[in-house]
């Protein structure tokens, strides 16, 4: 991750995006080719590696654990809830500017967008969410992060499913957040939750029990609603995706649109120390918007391809062998 | 937009191309050549006819005949590897260069490399080396005159000559005790980088060569670090005679770079990249067929891992053809 | 999160007050009234008060009040940067801290920045710096500390903090390029949307939720965040006509945001004269 870029090097970059040739040879929305694969990692209930070629390695585990309901004390909301929790972390091997607590402000930012992006709850920016749960009254059924999370409670009041979103940045070659959110679109879809049997004690009391059978399991409810993010980096006038680290340090002003499969917006959030025009803003929503719908539409293609190409190998018999990080 | 999702693959060597691959260039046709020590080597283990690929702790020879080179230790009168890399002999001289290693340099290298710091009269220069090098400011060409005295008021402007990220082409001129080299540009040839786009690739893919500074047949011009730091840029007519001494600090580009011109540095910079990729070693003849073998490709397209393994295939077999 | 230990912990869980209600007293819905204050109307604001020269050891402060929402800022530089080994930089840099007084909130804050904070502050660094000459204060840094004495509605909370920040920044006599106004808008629902579809989320959400439009309600206080989808912060430059900063959160359709980024862009500029007559104020103040 480079740090310092030369004023040649920079209006150099610019004009390449003015004209439409990236120092790259790519034009202005192009992305990477994007390397993906999921369930690579055994122990989670569900895992997946996005990398864009070029460098950003991104690798995303959800684990589902079973955890009391948090209940807000004022509204009584939230009992009949599932949580998520996202944590995004950047490995100090990715970089020498992650160490220590050099990616401190990274790592929270990144977490807290995507927890805000993710996070079923409508009102988030209000609230941590992570410890006091929506208190709507109002009757909004799928939020912005799409996954019903009325799906993952177990026992109302008590008990429930707790998906733990965990990414792991493992080297970085620009566009993060892009990476995070494919990663974990691609790890939420490969998530298996076991099934649950509730017992009415009487009394009001239940029991549950988790069936261990890993051919009964079930997927993560609306996942297919969940957002996607596209980072628009305002170079100059223009707009570009998928910056690379140079290409980064260059930008003003960047915007991250969070996009679901339907084009409605789950989010927005500007980044970096620079301003915008609001007519290049609402362009640049439109734009992102368009270009998310898109992306949403191919990786869900290669997600499923993926699956079903697993689904028949095990029909027939073979072994699934992941090629994890023996790859290129 | 063009955006595509890949399953990953496992890596696919060139085939072929063995003659370019780093391993095998340097000293191995020497150790061929060298009758003298034919049976030791043989009876050691240092096979002349295939590359020979150690990793630390593995004993290259027992013949005492052998002196320890860099990259070896000697212990119970054996040459033992201390790097993961290929064997090198010179005759008695026993080296194993690491694959991957920071740079290395020499006494007289070209490197490409970035200012991190401007410190009392010297600037400190990223050259991937295990230590940042120092650019003195007795070692560069002042502006507005030739070979003049530095004065006070030099020293209160360094900044205007070199600042914090800016790209310098150099030499190096000596070492310090601690291991870091002293670089100089008192030549024309040398000094501030512009027009172009900056590649990093592994130090050992560049080889030492008569010259490192290549304007290629497409129009455009390529400095090849020996640091692995290479700079691809628009082509500039060289006049040595009439270069006005204080464009030399300047940090604009020239004006005049056309769509063309990007377009043919983006390709030779993706070509660069596809080469480092495959570990084939970084030359001009090579880049230029590389050029060649791309044109085929959309520039777009080039970043697609499949089109960069068939650019760096091509460029191999077309050098291997060229040789015979 | 780490404890200050130095500090008497309070109880671990706290509970919110029971507050006694009238026996007719009816909680405010936005399907029943037009808004939580009466007086309003969905596109106004709550009138501001806007006051600088707060804190005396501080080199500009300002303090802001919509209504129940009250923020106090102390800027400070530019100064030289603190932390050493930080290399070389030709610009100035923006340190911005914000902090939830504990009682600021319905439920207890911590003593300790929390992530929350952590985040905030960022997102009100990039927000205020296109603003500020940083190019004229190489080796420097401007600290704005900015507390939340009390807080009715985030939205607006983070709005006002943009607002007050900036105002105290030119009562500092750091230069500006412009300044910088915020303003929030929540997306709340005016009828109560029929949940039998809604709750297959399997399906194209087309059926689901996309049929009722939201009303914009600019400004929102914390009972009407309780019944928002969605919600924007934005932060203007009216005098660059340049946006800052924008952070959205809540599902919408694009025509929603598009609208309410124009009205939020309308609002700031009537939050500019305010931040206006503030600053013609308090020059007044000194001059007389």
């Amino acid at each position: 991750m480079p740090s310092l870029i030369s004023p040649s090097e920079r209006d150099y970059i610019l004009k390449g995006i003015e004209c439409n040739i990236r120092a790259d040879g790519r034009q202005r929305p192009d992305y990477r080719e994007v390397i993906l694969e999921t369930g690579v990692i055994s122990q989670t209930s569900g895992s997946a590696r996005v990398r864009l070629a070029g460098g950003t390695d991104v690798l995303v585990s959800v684990k589902a654990d079973i955890g009391p309901v948090l209940v807000d004390p004022e509204t009584g909301e939230g009992a009949d809830k599932g949580q998520i929790i996202c944590n995004v972390e950047c490995a100090p091997s990715a970089s020498q500017q992650f160490e220590g607590r050099g990616a401190d402000e990274l790592n929270n930012e990144l977490t807290q967008m995507m927890t805000r992006f993710l996070s079923h709850n409508t009102t988030t920016l209000s609230t941590p969410s992570s410890t006091t749960p929506s208190s709507t009254g109002a009757p909004n059924n799928n939020g912005a992060g799409g996954i019903n999370l009325s799906k993952l409670c177990i026992i109302p009041g008590e008990q429930c499913w707790i998906l733990y979103v965990d990414a792991l940045v493992l080297d970085y070659g620009g566009n993060l957040v892009d990476a995070v959110f494919m990663g974990t679109r691609a790890a939420i879809f490969d998530t298996r939750i076991p099934k649950t049997e509730v017992q009415d004690l009487g009394d009001g009391n239940f029991d549950f029990e988790v069936l261990d059978d890993a051919e009964d399991t079930e997927v993560v409810e609306g996942r297919e609603d969940m957002p996607i993010c596209i980072t628009l980096n305002k170079i100059g006038a223009r707009h570009i995706v998928d910056a690379s680290p140079l290409e980064e340090l260059c930008t003003e002003a960047k915007l991250v649109v969070a996009v679901n499969r339907s084009g409605e917006l789950c989010g927005l959030q500007k980044g970096q120390d620079g301003g915008i025009e609001p007519s290049l803003l609402l362009e640049m929503i439109q734009f992102g918007k368009t270009l998310g719908q898109t992306l949403i539409k191919q990786l869900d293609a290669k997600i499923k391809a993926e699956a079903e190409a697993d689904t028949i190998k095990r029909q027939n018999g073979q072994p699934v062998v992941k090629l994890g990080f023996f790859a290129q | 937009m063009n955006v595509s999702f890949h399953s990953p693959a496992p890596r696919t060597a060139i085939s072929g191309s063995k003659a370019h691959r780093q391993s095998k260039q340097h000293g191995l046709e020497d150790m061929e050549l060298d009758g003298d020590h034919e049976d030791g080597a043989n009876g050691s283990g240092v096979k002349a006819s295939t590359l020979h690929v150690v990793t630390p702790g593995e004993v290259i020879t027992n013949d005492t005949a052998f002196m320890r080179g860099h990259g070896t230790y000697i212990e119970n009168e054996k040459v033992v590897s201390s790097v993961a890399g290929v064997v090198d002999r010179v005759n008695k001289l026993i080296s194993v260069r690491p694959l991957h290693t920071r740079y290395t340099g020499e006494i007289g290298d070209v490197v490409v490399g970035r200012i991190t710091e401007v410190a009392q009269k010297r600037w400190k220069v990223d050259v991937s080396a295990r230590q940042d090098a120092i650019l003195m400011l007795s070692s560069i060409n002042l502006p507005g005159g030739v070979q003049r005295r530095k004065q006070e008021s030099d020293e209160l402007q360094m900044r205007s000559f070199f600042m914090e990220g800016d790209l310098v082409v150099a030499e190096v001129q000596a070492f310090f005790g601690d291991g870091a080299y002293s670089l100089h540009t008192r030549s024309l040839k040398y000094g501030k980088l512009r027009n172009g786009t900056f590649i990093s690739v592994p130090p050992a893919l560049v080889q030492r060569c008569k010259s490192h500074f290549h304007s290629l047949a497409c129009g455009v011009d390529v400095i090849l670090g020996l640091n692995g730091y290479i700079w691809v840029s628009a082509h500039v007519p060289q006049n040595l005679d009439e270069i006005d001494t204080e464009l030399v600090y300047s940090n604009k580009n020239k004006e005049d770079i056309t769509p063309r011109d990007r377009e043919s540095i983006a390709r030779v910079g993706n070509c660069i990249r596809a080469l480092a990729d495959e570990f084939i070693f970084i030359n001009d003849t090579i880049i230029s067929f590389a050029y060649e073998a791309s044109l085929q490709y959309k520039l777009k397209d080039m970043n697609k891992k499949e089109i960069m393994h068939a650019i760096a295939t091509e460029a191999t077999t077309a050098v291997d053809n060229m040789k015979g | 999160m780490a404890t200050d230990r130095k500090r008497v912990a309070g109880p671990e869980s706290s509970v919110a007050p029971l507050v006694e209600y009238p026996i007719d007293h009816q909680p405010w819905t936005p399907f029943t009234e037009k808004r939580h204050d009466s007086h309003r109307q969905p596109e106004d604001l709550r009138p501001i008060y806007l006051k600088t020269g707060l804190i005396s050891e501080a080199n500009g402060s300002a303090y802001i009040e919509l209504e129940k929402t009250k923020l106090t800022c102390g800027v400070y530089g530019p100064r030289p940067v603190k932390r050493a080994g930080q290399g070389f930089s030709d610009r100035g840099t923006l340190n911005c801290e914000i902090k939830f007084a504990t009682f600021s909130c319905v439920k207890r804050r911590g003593t300790m920045r929390d992530a929350q904070e952590k985040e905030l502050s960022q997102i009100l660094s990039q927000g205020l710096t296109p603003a500020v000459r940083l190019e004229l204060f190489p080796k420097s840094n401007v600290d704005i500390y900015i507390t939340v004495l009390e807080s009715d509605g985030w939205g607006s909370c983070i709005a006002a903090a943009f607002t007050v920040a900036s105002v105290a920044l030119a009562h500092a006599g750091i230069e500006m390029l412009d300044l910088v106004a915020g303003c929030s808008a929540s997306y709340i629902p005016t009828s109560i949307p029929s949940t039998s579809s809604s709750t297959t989320s399997e399906a194209p959400s087309e059926g689901a939720t996309g049929s009722i439009t939201p009303q914009i309600f600019m400004d929102a206080d914390l009972e009407e965040e309780k019944f928002q989808q969605g919600s924007i912060v934005l932060a203007y430059m009216p005098s660059l006509n340049q946006t800052t900063h924008v952070l959205q959160s809540g599902k919408a359709e694009g025509a929603i945001i598009s609208q309410s980024v124009e009205h939020c862009v309308e609002a700031c500029n009537k939050i500019f004269a305010v931040m206006n007559h503030a600053l013609l104020e308090s020059i007044d103040q000194k001059t007389v």
